[in-house]
Order: structure tokens, then sequence, then C-alpha cells
């Protein structure tokens, strides 16, 4: 999460092992792929439909009696990640060595806004950023230094940079990190105000029509740990995380900054190909594609925020998460809704998905700072 | 071995005034800053007191609040760390916080739910609290990354170890870590309804103690490797010798009642500075004023120190100037510095004696001459985030 220059100091692989997302959609890679926007699901997470899953895991139930649709949609992602992880809550597994990081932009102000109507004292204990990830620690019982990182769009994806330090520092054995976000009245009040959003409705990144975000919500987590440590588990592994840079800002200098030293901490010169942060916004998608333009020229570049739209928190991990799958099914998810290239955005957009196996993904987020992540096919 | 960490710039205002000077002198005097709340209606609150910064440091400025009080302690942090070369420029930049600019977040929801006309978009603009270190990463014009934490309480105490083992491990020479918490309608009502508030005053440890009594304000303490230092002669305030931590995943409020995982916190500070606990010589408490904290407090303490646990001073500076939540790890920081540059220890105010069990050196009435040359600093966050911090003299 600092400024670092050189290889990415680490004495193995890491590896991510395992992935949850709930989204506004039932399968979102899925959705990805096959180019079907969030909007027509009206972009919402359903989270009393998934809720009743949490009470047939190993968590507390104590604290998941208490939870609201926030916690739940974090915890419900994060015993996704787990799962796949193989991670089984027991012995064999030192809780204090493991933590949950989680990014957001707002937090849970659905509960801010319920103390205010309601003045109870467990909606404001509730009201805290931090109170989504403390639930979930809890439930969990996993007792490593955890925190909520707070930034606009990129906080997702600086909690998973946040964990990549905190393995190299041997703090954590095992970290979820993640981000997650919900559309709070609030939050989209404030939205509305900024005037970020598009007026036709359409999200379009790189394209020249292209007239403000499309806002959606969700949790997204990940599980990232030492790669002989998830083969002792019998896991090998969904994809290497090899690189990653970091920048106040999201101007086209700060960006490509960040991407350079995703590049040298990987010791690559280059990637197969690029999830963009692209949302959209007009200065926000060009500032973004003449810094990829700049330091990776013609690498295809696609932005799955052409279809899930801007899910704040959860929109880094999301795009991490397509990384990963993009290398695992050698598919690259096209941006829908790009027909119009233009001059400000000169990058070499994929428009419709398409067979191709990327080696090495580079994965950004951009809003507060700009952040990217170099991940790389496990080859057998 | 690991690189030293040194401190060589600070800044502070809260409700006791403005500037470090202003803040220390005034916590040695023994003053509290608790006032009667006129900001808002206070009519279906049992509290009616709370810590605030004068009304006076607002005028003038088109800032929201928040961003006004940071810009403010990390200004005079950077004058006081004498950088020649604009390395503020290379800072990386850590700010904590619980609630930010929870009044502008307040106007909003009023004018959505029709008890208020509309208000500006400046109002709307302030209130995530990433949009505060936004704030002062533009006031240094720093490149580096900028992160937002928030662990409640121990929120700066938490960015304040993270920029210590980011310097350790050469990832940065200068790491700016700035905290701030404002008063407002929202946060007062809310530890109301808790019952944490005292109804009477905040008494630290006192065996009357009935809570705690807000406060507001910000800190800005700058961390330097000391070569870096060195190099440029700066004046350094004191090492940050070590830090640790320990998450106790209980309860979302309450903390584990035996405290045991608070004392976890305290030895693993002391074994990241590789000192024993026997080279204490005084502890800033976390010191909320609140029964159930204090009693937790006390017994981690035991746990830590034992018998020497009674003789060592032990004094909250929250009885001077409010709990400042997520803040309260630089603004204590800045007095608890203080203490070892001047070997003088700031009273805990109101406090007259412990309750029977609780065998402490609590200093009371007067400031209180005494040779610090390391100090430990607690804090403790709702749901159980604990953190200790090593300050040694240099």
């Amino acid at each position: 999460m600092f400024h670092f220059e050189g290889t990415l100091r680490m004495s193995e692989p890491i590896v991510i092992s395992g992935t949850g997302l709930v989204t506004p959609v039932e399968n979102p890679w899925e959705s990805i792929k096959q180019g079907k926007s969030w909007q027509e699901k009206g972009a919402r997470v359903d989270v009393a439909a998934f809720a009743f899953k949490l009470r047939k895991t190993k968590c507390a139930q104590g604290i998941v009696r208490q939870m609201d649709a926030v916690h739940q949609m974090c915890l419900l992602a994060c015993t996704a990640a787990l799962n796949e992880a193989k991670v089984k809550l027991n012995k064999k597994v030192d809780p204090h060595r493991i933590a949950i990081v989680l990014g957001t932009e707002y937090g849970d102000l659905d509960i801010y806004e319920t103390f205010e109507r309601n003045r109870t004292p467990a909606a404001f204990r509730s009201a805290l950023p931090g109170t989504p990830g403390l639930a979930n620690s809890i439930a969990l019982k996993f007792y490593g230094p955890s925190t909520t990182l707070l930034s606009q769009f990129s906080a997702g994806l600086e909690a998973v940079v946040w964990g990549l330090e905190a393995l190299e520092r041997g703090d954590v054995d095992l970290i979820l990190c993640g981000g997650f976000d919900k559309l709070a009245p609030s939050v989209l009040k404030r939205y509305e105000l900024t005037g970020m959003l598009s007026q036709k409705g359409v999200s379009r990144p790189y394209d020249r029509r292209r007239d403000g975000l499309l806002l959606s919500e969700g949790a997204g987590i990940i599980v990232m740990e030492k790669e002989f440590q998830a083969k002792q588990r019998g896991v090998r592994g969904l994809a290497r995380v090899v690189g990653r840079g970091m920048r106040f800002g999201n101007g086209r200098e700060s960006i490509a900054s960040a991407m350079r030293q995703a590049l040298q901490s990987a010791t690559l010169s280059t990637v197969d190909c690029v999830f963009g942060s692209a949302n959209s916004c007009p200065k926000l998608d060009s500032e973004e594609a003449r810094a990829i333009r700049e330091i990776l020229g013609e690498v295809p570049v696609t932005s799955v925020k052409s279809v899930a739209g801007e899910s704040l928190g959860m929109g880094g991990v999301l795009n991490l998460v397509s990384g990963i799958w993009s290398i695992k099914e050698g598919l690259i998810p096209g941006t829908i809704n790009f027909k119009e290239p233009c001059r400000d955005c000169p990058v070499n957009v994929v428009a419709e998905s398409r067979m191709e196996r990327p080696r090495s993904v580079m994965v950004n987020a951009v809003g507060t700072n700009a952040v990217s992540v170099v991940l790389k096919k496990i080859e057998a | 071995m690991k690189r030293k960490v040194v401190i060589t710039g600070m800044g502070a205002i809260c409700c006791l005034g403005r500037g470090t000077k202003a803040v220390i002198e005034a916590t040695r005097r023994g003053e509290s800053g608790a006032q009667s709340i006129e900001r808002f209606d206070t009519s279906e609150l049992r509290c009616k007191k709370g810590c605030f910064v004068d009304e006076a440091e607002f005028e003038d400025s088109e800032l929201s609040r928040g961003h006004h009080l940071l810009k403010l302690v990390v200004e005079e942090a950077v004058k006081d760390s004498r950088f020649e070369n604009n390395e503020e420029r290379e800072a990386a930049v850590l700010v904590g916080s619980i609630y930010g600019c929870m009044e502008s977040w307040e106007e909003m929801h009023d004018a959505m739910m029709g008890k208020r006309d509309e208000v500006g978009i400046g109002a709307y603009d302030a209130f995530p609290l990433w949009w505060l270190s936004t704030a002062v990463a533009k006031t240094l014009k720093t490149t580096r990354p900028v992160t937002t934490l928030s662990t409640a309480c121990s929120s700066t105490d938490f960015a304040l170890g993270t920029a210590l083992y980011a310097i350790r491990d050469c990832k940065m020479d200068v790491a700016v870590v700035a905290g701030v918490e404002l008063l407002s309608r929202f946060i007062v009502t809310g530890f109301d309804k808790l019952n944490a508030l005292s109804l009477t005053s905040c008494r630290p440890f006192d065996k009357e103690r009935d809570g705690l009594v807000l406060g507001e304000g910000a800190g800005a303490i700058i961390l330097e490797s000391y070569e870096h230092a060195q190099k440029r002669g700066a004046t350094i305030h004191a090492e940050l010798a070590g830090f640790g931590c320990s998450f106790e995943a209980h309860d979302l409020a309450a903390p584990e009642p035996r405290g045991v995982k608070r004392s976890l916190a305290l030895r693993n500070a002391l074994a990241d500075a590789e000192i024993a606990d026997t080279e204490v010589d005084f502890i800033k408490a976390h010191g909320t004023g609140t029964p159930a904290n204090d009693k937790v407090e006390s017994l981690a303490l035991k746990r830590v120190f034992g018998k020497r646990g009674t003789q060592i001073p032990v004094s909250s500076f929250k009885s001077a100037f409010g709990h400042t939540c997520g803040a309260c790890g630089v603004l204590e920081g800045v007095v608890s510095i203080s203490c070892i540059r001047n070997n003088l220890i700031p009273p805990t105010v109101g406090f007259r004696e412990t309750e029977s069990g609780m065998r402490m050196d609590i200093v009371g009435g007067k400031c209180r001459s005494h040779s610090v040359k390391t100090v430990a600093q607690m804090s403790a966050g709702f749901g159980g985030s604990n953190t200790c911090f090593i300050l040694r003299e240099h």
C-alpha cells in the first residue's frame, strides 16, 4: 500500500486461492462474458434471498443473528471465498494469523439512516465504517490485524495491496481482502448531486458518447496466501499475484506511475491484457486510457464496468476476480456499449468477448488512489 | 536490526486550544475543556456536555470543519518538521477517523427527510471519510498513496503502527499520520443512547466514574526514518520504538472483560520495541472514564506489569480534552511525546481515588515531574481493536 520500487519482495509465490462475490446477478462472470448489463436486474443485491445460507455455516450464529444486510453480504462473500480455498475453521488454521481487510467507499450508511429514524443503541453500535469487517471477524473468529480502508472507487483493490503487504511482512498466514458497498439512499443522493451519473442511463467505458457512470453494489472477497500453504490443503490456487503499484490521484501520471510500479515489481515489461477501471466517466476514462497507452501501448483493454456498472468498494475486486476467470477460461470479456472509439481514449478496447489466452493480466482501480495489480497464470 | 523511526513534526487542535504548545500547556495545567453543548439541540439527551473546538477557529474558512482542522494540524506539523526540500511531497499519508464530517451527512440527510431546505453540493461532498485524506494530500501536494483507515477509536494508533512498519521496511522515509473527529448531533446522540456518556464529568479510573465525555479535534504526527532525519539535521522529538495490536473479535462494542487481549497488544508492543516491561516509565492509558473500559484496562496492565504496575504513573488525557475517537491516537500522542521531552506528566483531571481492588498510580491533581524515557500509549476501539505504541527518548 505504499510506494515501493523493485520486485515484489516475496520469499515465495502468493496465490489467490478463493474468491467470493455477492452481486445483483446470480452469476456475475456469466453476465460479464455474455455482456448482460446488471442494470437489467436493477443493480441491487437481494441479500435476504441468500442470507439463509449463513445459518448452515460454522459461523458464530449469535453475531449472524445480529447482522444487517451489509454485514451478511460481506459474510456470504467471505464464506464463499473460504470454501473455494478449502479453508476449514479448525485447529490447523491459526485464527490469530488470519485477518480481514475490507475497502469501502461509504460503509454501511443504511444503518446510519436507521439510527436517524429510530435512535436505538443497536443501530448506533453498528454505525462505524469498520463494523462490517468487525462483524465478519466475530462470525468467523479471526483475530489477525484487520482494518477497513476508505477510498473512492479504489478501496477494494487497496485492500488487496494491503493484504499483500501483510503477507510479505509475515503478519498473517492468510488474508481475506476485498470490498463492499451498498447503495443507501444517502449514497445515491450524493452521486446525484455530484453530477457523475450518466444522464443517458448507459455505461460505456472508453466510448466517445460516455456521459457518466451507473451505480451498482455488492461485496467481493479474495483469499490470499503463500502458494506452498495452499498446496498443503490440496489447493492449487486460481492465479498468482506477482506485482502491485499505487499512487495518490486519478490523473494520467498517477495511473501510469502505479502501472509502471506494478510491472517493475512483477519484473514484466508488458501483460497480455488489462482489466481497466474505466467506469464511463468522461475524464476518468480518458486519464486511464492515456496512461495505459503510455505504459502498455496496444495491449487489449476491457472494462467489466460496462456490464456491472460502478460498484464502488467492490469494483476493484470484481475487476480482479474477472481477471482471474479470464486467465482460467482463456477468454477476455467484451466491453459492452463500446462502439465509437475516440481520440481521448487511445486504447485497444476489446468490444466483444473473445477467446484469447491471457497468461498475465493487469487489473486497475482508479479513484482516490491509482492502484494496479498484476496476476499471472499458474503454469502446470 | 530494525530501522529506527523518529518523530520530527507535530500538530494539534482541540477544545483546549490551537497548536501543540497550547494543548500541552493546558493539559499540564489540569484544565478540562468540557462545556455545555450549544451547537445543536440537546433536549432529548441525558448528557449535555462535550469538548468543542472554539467556534472562532472555523470562521473565515470555506472548507468543511473536518478539512479545516486537518489542514491546520498538518500545516503545523510540516512547519514543525522544518523540511527544506519539500519532503512532505514524498510522504505517504495515513488518515484515521470514525465519523469524519458527520454534520455534512446530517445536513444532507435532513434535507432528504424534508427537515430542512436543500443544501449546496459542498455539504454533500464533505462527508465521505476518504475526502478528508484527499484534502490532506492536496495540502501536502503529495503523490504517494493516501490511506484512510478506520478501526474505531484506535484508528490513528493503528495508522502510526502501519507507518512505522512501512518506514522500517524502507518503503518510504517520511509519513504523515493525521486524524480528526468532529462532534455532531449524530455522534453525541448515539453515545448518549448507549449510556456511555458521563452525566457529571470524565474521571478516568476514579471509583465514582460514570462515563466518557466526547471531544473533537485533530492531530498530526510526522514520522521519519532516523537516517533521513539525521542527514537533514532535523529536530527529533522522540523515537517511535514499537507498536503492537490485538483484535478481540468478541463483541461489536463491549471489551473482552478480563483484559487478556488488551494486555496482548501491550506485550506485542514491548516485544516489537525489544524492551522489557520494566523499562516503561509512564503509561498513557486509553482511560475513557467508562466503568467497563477502565476496569478492563487496569486488569490488562496488571497482567503485564504485575506488582510493579501499581507504581508506574498512569494518566488519561481524555479527562482534559474529551474522547476524540478516531483522532485520539495522534492528539494524545502529541501530549505523550511532550512527557518525554520535559519529564512532566499531565494529570488525569477529576481523579480522586480508584475503587478497591484497582491499585494503580494514577497521576491526579497536578502535573507531576517524573523522569520519562519510555512511554506506553494504549488505545482500544469499539469491537476490540486494541493497540499500544512505545515512545522512547531519543
